[in-house]
Parts: structure tokens; C-alpha cells; sequence
């Protein structure tokens, strides 16, 4: 029985010494969708982040959709190229139906935008920064997934990296609001 | 036998992880202000809380609890009261703001004081929009309360629960303590006549901040009148 043991225990290191020299990805399939969920994350919370740009009364308020926007558009390129270099679609047609879980609505579409967009003063501040908490939670769980489940070192380290960033400014979003 | 069982069970929990893998964005909402318990911890108000900090719009659980953490498993650290809940000062009316991750389907938002409900909401399976408010009446309790409310879904046997604790005065709408007056706001750039400002634009112009209301061009800060295009907002650095 122990003889058998270590024979298989051999095994599974001489398998694992040889799958390791094949395979030329450093990535696996929970890389490639975190970076493709983090794209199509982004890319309402774009709108949202101009319309509080524009529209913000409290300078703070502005001054975060700036600060948002900005490593935002930032992480959106790196996140690109990287897929782009490893041969890998923008978009997921996997995950394309992944809305319809919570009945077809996404969170922010135009609807929600355009309600948003007809407040002014206070009002529109707190909506705004509720709004952009309630994205950027997001943002946390699809970087918990990847750290959880990814294996390129480079993903796995912006994960983390969004995991703390997003954290801290929901922190200081959610004592703006309270 | 026991094989027999733990295949399934096995089995299951594979569907169940790769199901979290293909949508892990499932999570839902809280109460974010007044502060719930959930957003106290994600705030760093209150320290220790454990995973709730990761995940405040998590609190899940099947319907009908009457506790902080809805009775489930997790985040029991929201049911304790020995944890010196800060208390948001507030009056008799009360607008709670909803944090929305997922836009389920809503029966009703519920209220509870004590045992007794104080509001109820009835959104008839209508989905919400990407944030939720409430007004709700404190029907002239006053002193120190806990305001537990659920977020009853319509198509699951789920709600969310969310726990605020307050200070509540005898006056109509706001608070007893006065906010802390806002730091003076950032002056924008200087203001120049040939330029053309869409509304909401920021300028400085003798050394105070105005906004403009609408499209302009050519009209000068502070002689457009109380009511015109340059809204003042007062001396800035």
C-alpha cells in the first residue's frame, strides 16, 4: 500500500514537471474573464463617472468622478493589451447573459443614468457617489474571484491591487454619503 | 452508504463554485445611510468585523428574521450589540439610502423597531433602480433605536437585512447635532470672457467660485443677478 503511495505521488510529480514544460500560458480561464468582466465593468461606470464630472455641485464630488475616471481609463488600457497579447476576445460571449440573473437589468443602463442625470444639487451628489459605491462593489468581487482562481502572477497582483483601491475609496465614498 | 452521499454532495458543490466562478456578481444591497451596521464595518468606523468589510451588500438569508445578520451563518458580528454601534443622530423622519449591487425583483421593504413594524413598502415585484430611498416615519419614539430592515426579494426565498442604529430627537427632519460646515470649496480656473461654459461649469472670478446654470459666453460673474446665469458659491481658495 505505502509502495503504491509513493509510486503515485512519482507520478503526479513527473505529470506536473511535464505539464508544466507544455503549456506556454501562464494564464487560465478565470484570468482571461476577470480581465473581460472588468472591461464590460468599466465601461458604464464611464458614463456615470462624466455625468459626475459635469454634473457634481460639491467640488469633492467632482474631484472623485475625476480621480475614478481617470485610473479607470488607465486600467482599461493595461487590462486591453493584456488580453490583446495573449490572443483573447475583449469581450466574452460567455458571460454575455449574465445580467439576465438578476432579470435582464444591468446596473447602471441609460434608464438609471437618465434619472440620474435630471437631479441637481445634494440631491444629485449623494445619488451620484450611492451610485458609484454600488458599481464599484462590483469591482471587489470580480477581483476576489481572480485572487481566489487566477494563476497569471500579473492579473492575480491587479486584483489585489483593485481589491485595496476599491476598497479604500468606497471607505471614504461611504463616509461622504452617511 | 457513505460514498453514495458524499458524490452528490461533492458533485453539487462543484456546480455550486463554478456557478459563483460564471456570475460572481450576485451580490445585492445595504443601507448606506443612515449608516447601516455593514456600512459602519466598511467604512472603518467600527473595526473587527471580519468578511463583512468585503461584502456589506451581502447580508442575505431566508425571509422573516428579526436579527441583524438575518439568522444565516455569516456576519453574526452584526447581531452584537456589545460592539458600541455609533448611533447617527437623527429626527422623527427619516430617509434611508439603499446601496444596490443587483437589481432583484422586490416584493417589499420592511421596517422594524423593537418588534413592531414601523413602515412597509410595496414595490410588487417591480425592479428598483440603481439606488432606493425611503422616508420613514419614527412615530415620536425617541432615545437610542435599532431600525431593522429587509429587502424582501420576489423571486427567491431571500431577503437582505441591514441594521442602523440611531439617536433620534424630537424634531421634524434632520438631525440634533448640525453638520460640520463643508471646507471652503477650490476656486476654478479664472473666468474669461471669450470662453463658452456649459451649465455646471466651475470658474473663479474675484476671488470667489461660481457656477454657471446654463450656456454662456461674455456675461461676467456677479452682474448677472440673483437669478442669472453665474450662481455664487461664495469665497474660495
Amino acid at each position: 500500500m505505502r509502495r503504491l503511495a509513493v509510486a503515485l505521488a512519482a507520478a503526479v510529480v513527473l505529470l506536473g514537471g511535464c505539464g508544466k514544460g507544455e503549456s506556454a500560458a501562464s494564464y487560465n480561464d478565470t484570468d482571461v474573464m476577470f480581465l473581460q468582466m472588468m472591461l464590460a465593468h468599466h465601461e458604464p461606470a464611464g458614463k456615470l463617472l462624466e455625468l459626475g464630472e459635469r454634473q457634481a455641485s460639491d467640488p469633492a464630488v467632482k474631484a472623485v468622478a475625476t480621480e475614478l475616471a481617470a485610473g479607470q481609463a488607465a486600467e482599461t488600457a493595461t487590462i486591453r493589451s493584456r488580453l490583446t497579447s495573449w490572443g483573447q476576445p475583449l469581450v466574452s460571449t460567455a458571460h454575455a447573459g449574465a445580467h439576465e440573473a438578476h432579470g435582464g437589468l444591468p446596473l447602471l443602463d441609460d434608464a438609471e443614468l437618465l434619472r440620474l442625470a435630471g437631479l441637481t444639487g445634494r440631491e444629485f451628489d449623494s445619488t451620484f457617489l450611492t451610485m458609484v459605491i454600488g458599481h464599484q462593489h462590483g469591482a471587489v468581487e470580480l477581483a476576489r474571484m481572480e485572487a481566489a482562481a487566477g494563476t497569471d502572477p500579473e492579473t492575480r497582483d491587479l486584483a489585489t491591487r483593485t481589491d485595496e483601491t476599491v476598497r479604500a475609496q468606497i471607505q471614504r465614498l461611504l463616509r461622504m454619503v452617511a | 452508504m457513505r460514498r453514495r452521499i458524499l458524490l452528490p454532495v461533492l458533485t453539487v458543490a462543484a456546480l455550486l463554485v463554478s456557478m459563483f466562478l460564471a456570475a460572481p456578481a450576485q451580490a445585492h444591497g445595504y443601507i448606506s445611510s443612515p449608516p447601516s451596521r455593514q456600512a459602519m464595518c466598511a467604512q472603518g468606523r467600527v473595526a473587527n468585523c471580519g468578511d463583512i468589510v468585503y461584502e456589506p451588500q451581502s447580508v442575505e438569508a431566508p425571509k422573516g428574521s428579526m436579527q441583524c445578520n438575518g439568522g444565516g451563518s455569516r456576519f453574526a458580528v452584526l447581531n452584537d450589540n456589545s460592539r458600541n454601534w455609533p448611533a447617527t443622530s437623527v429626527g422623527q423622519s427619516v430617509t434611508f439610502n439603499w446601496v444596490i449591487t443587483a437589481r432583484h425583483a422586490t416584493s417589499t421593504w420592511e421596517y422594524f423597531v423593537g418588534g413592531s413594524r414601523i413602515a412597509v413598502f410595496d414595490d410588487r415585484g417591480a425592479q428598483p433602480g440603481a439606488t432606493k430611498s425611503h422616508n420613514v416615519s419614527m412615530g415620536g419614539r425617541t432615545g437610542r433605536i435599532t431600525v431593522l430592515a429587509r429587502w424582501n426579494v420576489a423571486d427567491t426565498a431571500m431577503a437582505f437585512y441591514a441594521c442602523v442604529d440611531l439617536q433620534v430627537g424630537s424634531g421634524g427632519g434632520g438631525g440634533e447635532n448640525p453638520p460640520p460646515p463643508p471646507p471652503p470649496p477650490t476656486c476654478g480656473s479664472p473666468w474669461s470672457a471669450s470662453a463658452v461654459y456649459n451649465g455646471g461649469a466651475i470658474v473663479s472670478y474675484n476671488g470667489r467660485r461660481w457656477q454657471a446654470q446654463w450656456w454662456t459666453q461674455g456675461e461676467t460673474p456677479g452682474t448677472t443677478g440673483e437669478w442669472g446665469v453665474w450662481r455664487d458659491q461664495g469665497a474660495c481658495s
